[in-house]
């Protein structure tokens, strides 16, 4: 069961696509972090998915109903939390929790206390008046005392100091048990910590969606050293799979995206007749999305 | 209903230092009745009204990507509703404790009063959703203030300039001039209700933002473009009241002196001519007021001219009303001793159930029917007395004198009203409006009218114990078309003899 499925979602903005075909499923229980540089169109698919603004085309399903349909209903069980949502700077923490109770059936006041206390929010002051990262804990706050079906987060560690962050991933973490979250973000470093399922946005597209386990067992920095000089072959000899090579006189490194133990060993058996080591390295996600952007760059140009 | 409410109290905790403010404003508007602090009170009440109402809209501004409210729970019947309740009970509903606290504090009757009060309040609220309308087409009060500006300059622009521009300028009798304003007011207000549905249901700005602009320039266009007799015609059809078999003739027993000329007339190169008309079978005891004359003049040479005719006067008595009127022709086409025959049309109201109440003749408001409170006053009158043989400067100074007053809280009646005392009665002005409402959309529409009833009766000092106040109310308004096939304008004059072609000035 898919808590979001969009198919063909697109939404362009003066004739310039920000979604371009969106076809994305997150499954329920999942941690989806949905990656890629600023201006990909993650807010905008996000946005799209939260029937803040409506798509062009296509079709997006949220909690079972079409998100252009999403109300009431569907709010009091999502939580959307964003670095760009305004929210009544007037109020004081204790207030905006009191004030959106009502909102929500399934409000938990002894959450709402825990992670006022977690967080270690003042309740008396005013939203205007606490720091960013406080501010950007209050929203979380509010958003996991009813304990929704479905988190949404749009940059949510933007411009936090490391100990905000590490505050707001162990709120996020401690609520994952019942809650299905996506999580966009360019801060790589946090989403490595916290997605189950990883989603890659680049200029409006989704170059690839999978699980984690996945994405960093497929992905491996292969150094291979040989005898003889080598140069590279010609096209179609050179695996599509194998990305960003570096070739030295002695020494060839290169990115494996599909990394399969024995397949790897035999195209590097075919291609580099006098090998004499080979190291085979896995990578954090930081070089896996640096390659898939510098790859996708250079494949748009 | 519950979430309303909730949103309400919210709003109210958001709002609550303006709305004191407001309260205030309010309370000083209910104690408050001296001339230009009251004037500059009542707009500073209905800017005060304006910005209470945009901010309650803006708490939860409907406009963008980035609003919290968006992703929450929110219904958006509920929203609406508390934005609507904020107006009504924070803003709509301390006007009216202020108008019942003024309308005790001045004496009027309250049980009378209420009927005009709350369509007062009805219309206060109608003419505030505009205003909502605009704040939900906006994200803040400074997007609110240029939207203000921009209207205000339409509104400026469609009364003053483009009028006189385009040399468009449509003056209403006063009678009508009701029709006009509420149709206007309608549009603003249907449009308001579309767009308020429209942006709390959908959240279209851009799309609202359209129907605004179209609303608007219907609305300039209906108030601009629409003639006068449009509204002659529609109040005559809207009449329900018997209608009497109406006879008209030229009135030529009936001698006028030659009308003057106006600067305008001056400037344009146009003479007044006489003319005099009897309305005959009137019913008993009803009578005249003319709303609309219109004049098609032919003479036997071929000359032509059309035009509308301004009343002077009129007597009605036992059945007959006589109208003396003037119509302005190019100064070429002026005789008065050819014959020119004349076709016209005549809208006009007959008065009649005639209602009185004698009332003691103090100094102190008394309340009469139909909203009236009259008292004698003293009115003033500003003068200016040349030196003379003195030399000098010419000197201004202002004139007492008793002169018999009535007001009314929420405009004048749509009624003919007199002060009668004795065998003398005397008429307030006849520049009443037909308005079927019970009250205006003004803040402050307290009206006061005098008449020189006292002025005349003034030789009998101490004479006048209690005055009768009598109205008449509009039984039925009429529209008749007359041919006269054969008419010299000298047949109204007093003596034609001592007329001649008027010359123009040097």
């Amino acid at each position: 069961m898919n808590t979001i499925h969009c198919q063909n979602l697109s939404k362009s903005f003066r004739g310039v696509p920000a979604v371009n075909g969106l076809n994305l499923e997150i499954p329920a229980g999942a941690i989806y972090g949905l990656v890629g540089p600023n201006g990909a169109g993650k807010t905008t698919a996000i946005k799209t998915l939260m029937n803040i603004i409506q798509p062009d085309s296509g079709a997006a399903h949220v909690l079972g109903c079409d998100s252009r349909l999403l109300g009431p209903e569907q709010f009091a069980r999502i939580g959307y939390v964003s670095e760009n949502q305004q929210l009544p700077d007037w109020m004081t923490v204790g207030y905006l929790m009191q004030y959106l109770k009502p909102f929500y059936p399934t409000w938990d006041d002894s959450r709402a206390d825990e992670l006022i206390r977690q967080f270690e929010l003042p309740p008396g002051r005013q939203l205007k008046h606490l720091s960013r990262g406080m501010w950007m804990k209050a929203s979380l706050a509010s958003s996991l005392a009813y304990r929704p079906q479905l988190l949404v987060l749009d940059e949510p560690f933007s411009g936090l100091d490391p100990l905000v962050r590490e505050d707001l991933i162990q709120g996020i973490l401690d609520s994952a048990d019942e809650t299905t979250i996506l999580c966009s973000s360019h801060d790589l470093a946090e989403i490595e910590t916290l997605a189950s399922h990883i989603g890659y946005m680049d200029r409006g597209i989704l170059r690839f969606s999978e699980e984690m386990s996945n994405l960093t067992s497929r992905f491996r920095e292969v150094e291979v050293t040989v005898e003889a000089l080598f140069t590279m072959p010609p096209n179609g000899q050179w695996p599509v799979r194998w990305l960003r090579p570096e070739i030295a006189p002695s020494l060839v490194r290169f990115v494996d995206s599909g990394f399969d133990p024995r397949q790897t060993d035999a195209d590097i058996r075919e291609l580099f007749t006098t090998v004499s080591n080979v190291t085979v390295n896995p990578m954090p996600l930081k070089s896996i999305f640096v390659t898939m952007a510098r790859s996708t760059s250079k494949g748009n140009r | 209903m519950s979430q309303a409410l909730h949103i309400f109290r919210k709003d109210v905790r958001y709002l609550r230092l303006e709305i004191a403010i407001f309260l205030a404003l309010a309370a000083l508007f209910a104690v408050d009745s001296s001339g230009q602090i009251a004037q500059a009170l009542v707009v500073i009440l209905i800017i005060d009204a304006i910005h209470l109402t945009s901010r309650a809209i803006h708490a939860e501004p409907i406009p963008g990507a980035g609003q919290f409210w968006t992703t929450r729970p929110y219904r958006w019947q509920s929203l609406l509703i508390a934005k609507l309740l904020l107006i009504a009970v924070c803003v709509v509903a301390p006007i009216g404790i202020a108008r019942v606290a003024k309308l005790v504090l001045l004496g009027y009757p309250l049980g009378a009063s209420l009927v005009p009060l709350i369509w007062a309040q009805l219309l206060l609220f109608a003419a505030l959703l505009p205003v909502a309308a605009l704040a939900a087409l906006t994200s803040g009060i400074m997007e609110f203030s240029v939207g203000m500006l921009a209207l205000a300059v339409a509104y400026l622009l469609a009364t003053f300039v483009l009028p006189f521009a385009a040399r468009i300028v449509r003056v209403w009798p006063v009678s009508v001039e009701w029709l006009h304003e509420s149709a206007v007011f309608f549009l603003l207000t249907v449009i308001a209700g579309i767009v308020l549905f429209w942006q709390y249901r959908y959240r279209r700005t851009s799309f609202s933002r359209g129907i605004t602009t179209g609303g608007v320039i219907i609305s300039a266009a209906v108030y601009l473009v629409i003639p006068a007799s449009a509204g002659l015609i529609i109040e005559t059809w809207l009449s329900h009241g018997t209608v009497p078999a109406i006879e008209i003739q030229p009135d030529t027993s009936r001698k006028v002196s030659l009308p003057g000329r106006s600067a305008q007339d001056l400037s344009s190169g146009l003479t007044r001519i006489p003319l005099a008309i009897a309305v005959q079978n009137l019913p008993d005891g009803d009578e005249v007021a003319v709303d609309g004359l219109t004049l098609s003049l032919d003479w036997s040479d071929g000359r032509h001219w059309d035009g509308t005719a301004s009343v002077t006067g009129s007597e009605s008595k036992n059945g007959r009303a006589s109208i003396a009127g003037a119509i302005a022709v190019p100064d070429r086409f002026y005789s008065i001793s050819a014959p020119v025959h004349i076709k016209g049309s005549l809208y006009f109201t007959l008065f009649g159930d005639a209602q009185s109440r004698t009332i003691p003749f103090t100094n102190h408001p008394t309340n009469a029917q139909d909203g009236l409170q009259c008292f004698n006053g003293l009115n003033s009158q500003a003068h200016t007395k040349s030196a003379g043989d003195r030399g000098g400067p010419p000197v201004d100074y202002t004139e007492d004198f008793s002169s018999y007053f009535c007001r009314t809280f929420f405009g004048w009646p749509s009624r003919l009203v007199y002060a009668k005392a004795g065998d003398l009665e005397s008429g307030f002005t006849r520049l009443v409006s037909y308005s079927p409402f019970p009250s205006g959309l003004d803040l402050d529409s307290s009206d006061a009218r005098y008449t020189s009833l006292v002025t005349a009766r003034g030789a009998i000092s101490g004479g006048i114990n209690e005055v009768t106040i009598v109205t008449r109310k509009p039984m039925v308004h009429l529209h008749r078309d007359f041919d006269f096939p054969s008419v010299r304008m000298s047949d109204f004059l007093i003596d034609t003899r001592v007329f001649a072609m008027p010359r123009r000035p040097r």
